[in-house]
């Protein structure tokens, strides 16, 4: 078990950058995961950590020892792949038992060991099997098994869950931060599932086109997201933007977005007078009560789940899409839809107007519009 | 769907025939070996010995050098395939593995070569064996076919390793090995079907060659491999058809052999080395 | 369960060796060196068995020789060789053999090829067994095979001319290799046999690569067995095809031990090709310059036809 400290790590291919001046602390023990939309540098980064690729420049130091041109072998680290890359030609056991074989680890003791894993992950009964004849699961486990079982400073893993169904990932998701918490091993888990990485972390480190935008607990990135990227990424359904003009009257700071009046921090005072990105998310939306300033909308959609509904609409002019929509990032397209997540709405909605206010005590975040920087 | 019986009959009556058509040099060989000498000449021909030979193949053991010559070929074959298998996983895995601009070069030039015409290198290889005093000896045949082979055996095993994720030996250096000791303890075992095409063809290619064995070694009988053997063999007893069949029948054994048991993986080596 | 948190059993950690020359080729760092270091076995005997002895063979042919010299600019160069060659007769008519040869015997070969693969990826049973025995011949040597052949093809007592006879396709016996027709023939016949096993091995891989799914949802459509071929099975084959075009044609144009032993060339030059008045010129009247200068037109016609094969199917080759 050890700590990592990841310093000024830039990856170039060619003349196509990946990552850019990556810098992190890891403390021992810590559950890191790296989360953003495909193709922003995750694996590479995990890679380079593993030593399966090189930095072009930076380093890596796991432990207090510098192992940035260390061979992976002697990294002390275990990885989980997405697709598992368990060997084909192998029974689980020897699966398992590989690395602690390559280290020279006795038979015996490579047995007992093999078989304590197998039972923390309940695959006891497949040691014989060879991968071909696993579930997906079962395969899931076996690559768990072989992570755990060398006990190494460092777990790596790259999407492990992504290969599963649903339930099972949710089951999965939970037993592995559980093995984690349990064994104590520094562990970077990579994802571009949000929920995976708000559930599991202890911290995030959220990333974009190789750029590291925020590193923090969950709630610190939910709740004080650094910028429109981080704020709409992390969130399910994804934070509502709507531009507003920052006023002042005899209430205090607020921004006019369509109506609706929004109150503002004090930080914001020196846009007044000018245009902001507000962002609201879906949860701190609700019916407006009398004659309250509101969002006169008309929905496009309404999907009720029963205790809560979804009321989906547009403000054209008003409102502001992001350029990510869960795991991939695209061309920011205007026409995105606004969202409103209500409870115990009671009467049915039907398709005519509705009014919308905000929540009592619900935040509302600011947005620079030039630099998309949070204002505070 | 469902084929309707005279589509069935069709079928398997085409199937027949022309395995059948095919097969049949091949038969005729086996059934000309076993004719006793005076009905070789029978008329109409006889398609089943009437009383089959077994003899000819004693005939054949004390009369000629057959078992040399199979043992020549062997040894040429078995050691030419080995280094041009070394040759050829090393350099397909680097191309699957290790791409870069200048390595796409390499694999190109490397498939290039094959395009060669061997009738024009075996002019200047003649001088070079003789120089090197390898006239006659298996070590000249060994290093041209071995050559000969690496071209499209490293395309072939490309295309294997192709097959097998990158990040099974990626999994494997995390658990301890090194590239090299990757390669040899996972990707080799899970590419097996891979390399036992490529054998087989390495195999089947040099135990084939007539052109360098007859260049390199005609003025050394003892260093006949098989083909040689039997060309020369065919000229001296013309009319002897039915040990000059049996000759060639084991001539073919061993491949044919070779062969009926690793069709099955050639079928997948063969288009994985064409670059589907 | 909680055995796991127990203090963490001491690994013998992965001995730190210095490598080759004191780099670490397992080293992330260093994986394009082991990459070039990879290539090496097989870039070293292709430069010295095929690419020295080409550049030789190019140099020996702009020299008056006649044996192979192992070093260059020893004598005075010259373009005696090729001017003999281009007002030579022999040499005109092997191109034409050759070109003739190549084309028939290419395109039936891919005929039969392509027909015996369809044939045997139908659904029957023993269809493994087929797949085995049809495409047999690719295992038998160019030697054994022709030799075979030769016993088949006798004027006298070959099995082939009694089977003619008896179907009375031909009236009299032919004499396959004593006249140019039937000398040519012969060579083709046999040739096909013996290539067109690989062919057939090439597309039954293609074959079995198309997913089913195609025909399938073209069935869906209502597209019948020919429509299906067209439309499907061959766009899908074509990078299989092309591969196979290109390897035959070079095989066809390059080989040397089928026509060497079964007609030698002859009768009267008619199946002559480039490839066997090579070999002839340089071990039978040991004019090594002058044969060497026909490998080189040999070499350049290869570079040609490859090329241009390579660029019409290149897009599926690639
Ligand atoms: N070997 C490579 N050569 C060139 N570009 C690469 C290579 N590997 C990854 N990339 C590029 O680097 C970027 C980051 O890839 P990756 O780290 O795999 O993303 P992800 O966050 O989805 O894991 C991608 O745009 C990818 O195309
Ligand atoms: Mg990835």
């Amino acid at each position: 078990m050890a700590d990592i400290q990841i310093q000024n790590l830039n990856k170039r291919y060619g003349s196509f950058q990946a990552l850019h001046d990556m810098s992190l602390d890891v403390k021992d023990g810590e559950f890191i995961v790296f989360v953003g939309p495909s193709g922003c540098g995750k694996s590479t980064a995990l890679k380079i950590l593993a030593g399966l690729e090189a930095a072009s420049t930076g380093s890596i130091i796991i432990g207090g020892e510098d192992v940035t041109e260390l061979a992976p072998a002697k990294r002390d680290i275990a990885m989980v792949f997405q697709n598992y890359a368990l060997y084909p030609h192998l029974t689980v056991r020897q699966n398992i038992g590989f690395g602690l074989m390559m280290r020279g680890t006795d038979k015996k003791q490579i047995n007992q060991r093999v078989e304590r894993a197998a039972q923390a992950l309940e695959i006891s009964d497949l040691l014989e099997r060879r991968p071909k004849a696993l579930s997906g699961g079962q395969r899931q486990r076996v690559a768990l098994g072989r992570a755990i079982v060398r006990e190494p400073q460092v777990f790596l893993m790259d999407e492990p869950l992504s290969n599963l169904d649903a339930a099972l990932r949710v089951q999965m998701r939970a037993e592995i931060t559980a093995l984690q918490r349990r064994i104590g091993v520094t562990t970077i888990y990579v994802t571009h599932d949000q929920t995976e990485a708000m559930t599991m972390a202890d911290r995030i480190v959220i990333m974009r086109k190789g750029v590291v935008q925020q590193i923090g607990s969950p709630d610190a990135l939910f709740n004080r997201p650094a910028n429109m990227f981080v704020a709409g990424f992390i969130g399910s359904p994804a934070m509502n933007f709507l531009r507003g003009k920052v006023q002042r009257d005899d209430r205090g700071l607020f921004a006019d977005a369509g109506g609706l009046r929004l109150p503002v921090v004090e930080a914001a005072a020196s846009y007044l007078g000018k245009t902001v990105i507000c962002g609201i998310r879906p949860e701190s939306l609700d019916l407006a009560r009398g004659d309250a300033p509101a969002l006169e909308i008309t929905p496009t959609l309404v999907e009720s789940l029963g205790t809560e509904a979804y009321v989906h609409f547009k403000l054209p002019g008003q409102q502001v899409a992001t350029a990510v929509a869960g795991e991939h990032e695209h061309q920011p397209l205007g026409n995105g839809t606004l969202i409103a997540r209500l409870y115990d709405v009671g009467t049915p909605l039907s398709g005519g107007t509705i009014r919308l206010g905000l929540k009592p005590q619900a935040s509302v975040h600011l947005f620079d519009p030039a630099t998309e920087q949070a204002i505070s | 769907m469902k084929r309707k019986l005279w589509q069935s009959i069709l079928l398997y009556a085409t199937v027949i025939v022309a395995c059948a058509v095919v097969l049949f040099p091949v038969y005729w060989m086996v059934v000309t070996s076993l004719q006793p000498p005076g009905s070789l000449r029978a008329y109409p021909p006889h398609f089943l010995p009437p009383d089959p030979q077994w003899q000819t193949y004693i005939r054949l053991f004390i009369e000629t050098d057959i078992l040399r010559w199979m043992a020549n070929s062997a040894i040429v074959a078995v050691t030419a395939t080995g280094i041009s298998m070394v040759a050829a996983v090393l350099a397909g895995y680097s191309l699957s593995r290790y791409q870069t601009k200048s390595s796409e070069n390499v694999g190109l030039f490397i498939l290039m070569s094959k395009m060669l015409p061997a009738t024009m290198l075996i002019i200047p290889l003649f001088g070079i064996m003789r120089s090197l005093g390898l006239m006659g000896s298996l070590w000249s045949l060994i290093f041209a076919h071995a050559t000969a082979i690496v071209p499209f055996a490293t395309w072939m095993l490309k295309g294997y390793f192709d097959s097998i994720p990158n990040e099974l030996e990626q999994a494997a250096q995390v658990d301890g090995c090194t590239p090299w000791g990757a390669l040899f303890r996972v990707i080799l075992p899970v590419a097996a079907p891979g390399l036992a095409a490529t054998s087989l063809y390495g195999f089947v290619l040099s135990w084939a060659d007539y052109l360098f064995a007859r260049t390199f070694l005609a003025n050394n009988a003892d260093s006949w491999t098989v083909n040689l053997g039997i060309a020369t063999f065919k000229g001296e007893y013309q009319t002897d058809w039915n040990l000059v069949m049996a000759a060639s029948l084991l001539a073919a054994l061993p491949i044919m052999i070779a062969y009926l048991f690793l069709q099955r993986f050639l079928v997948g080596g063969m288009t994985a080395g064409a670059g589907k | 369960m909680t055995d796991l948190t127990q203090p963490r059993p001491v690994t013998a950690p992965v001995r730190r060796s210095s490598g080759l020359f004191g780099i670490d080729l397992a080293s992330p760092r260093h994986a394009r060196k082991l990459g070039y270091l990879l290539l090496l076995p097989a870039v070293l005997l292709i430069l010295g068995i095929l690419v020295y002895p080409m550049l030789l063979a190019i140099e020996i042919s702009f020299h008056d020789v006649k044996f192979a010299t192992l070093s260059f600019g020893a004598s005075d160069y010259t373009l005696k060789n090729y001017v003999k060659l281009f007002t030579s007769s022999d040499f005109w008519n092997a191109i034409g053999v050759s070109a003739k040869l190549l084309v028939v015997v290419t395109s039936i070969s891919m005929l039969v090829g392509l027909g015996a693969a369809l044939l045997v990826n139908q659904q029957f049973r023993g269809r493994g067994v087929a797949r085995m025995l049809i495409a047999l011949p690719w295992a038998i040597p160019e030697v054994v095979a022709v030799i075979t052949w030769l016993w088949i093809l006798d004027a006298s007592f070959g099995v082939l001319n009694w089977m003619l006879l008896k179907l009375g396709v031909i009236g009299l016996p032919i004499s396959w290799l004593n006249q140019p027709l039937p000398a040519f023939s012969a060579v083709t016949m046999v040739m096909v046999w013996k290539g067109f096993p690989f062919i057939s091995i090439m597309i039954l891989a293609g074959l079995q690569s198309i997913p089913e799914e195609y025909y399938q949802a073209a069935r869906v459509d209502g597209a019948n067995v020919w429509k299906r071929f067209i439309w499907i099975t061959l766009p899908c084959l074509m990078p299989v095809l092309g591969v196979s075009l290109v390897l035959t044609v070079l095989w066809v144009f390059r080989d040397f031990s089928i026509i060497n032993v079964l007609t030698g060339g002859g009768p009267v030059g008619a199946t002559e090709t480039l490839a066997i008045m090579t070999y002839e010129e340089a071990f039978s009247f040991f004019r090594m310059g002058y044969a060497s200068a026909l490998g080189v037109v040999t070499l350049i016609i290869c570079a040609l036809i490859s090329a241009f094969l390579v660029k019409k199917t290149s897009h599926a080759v690639f």
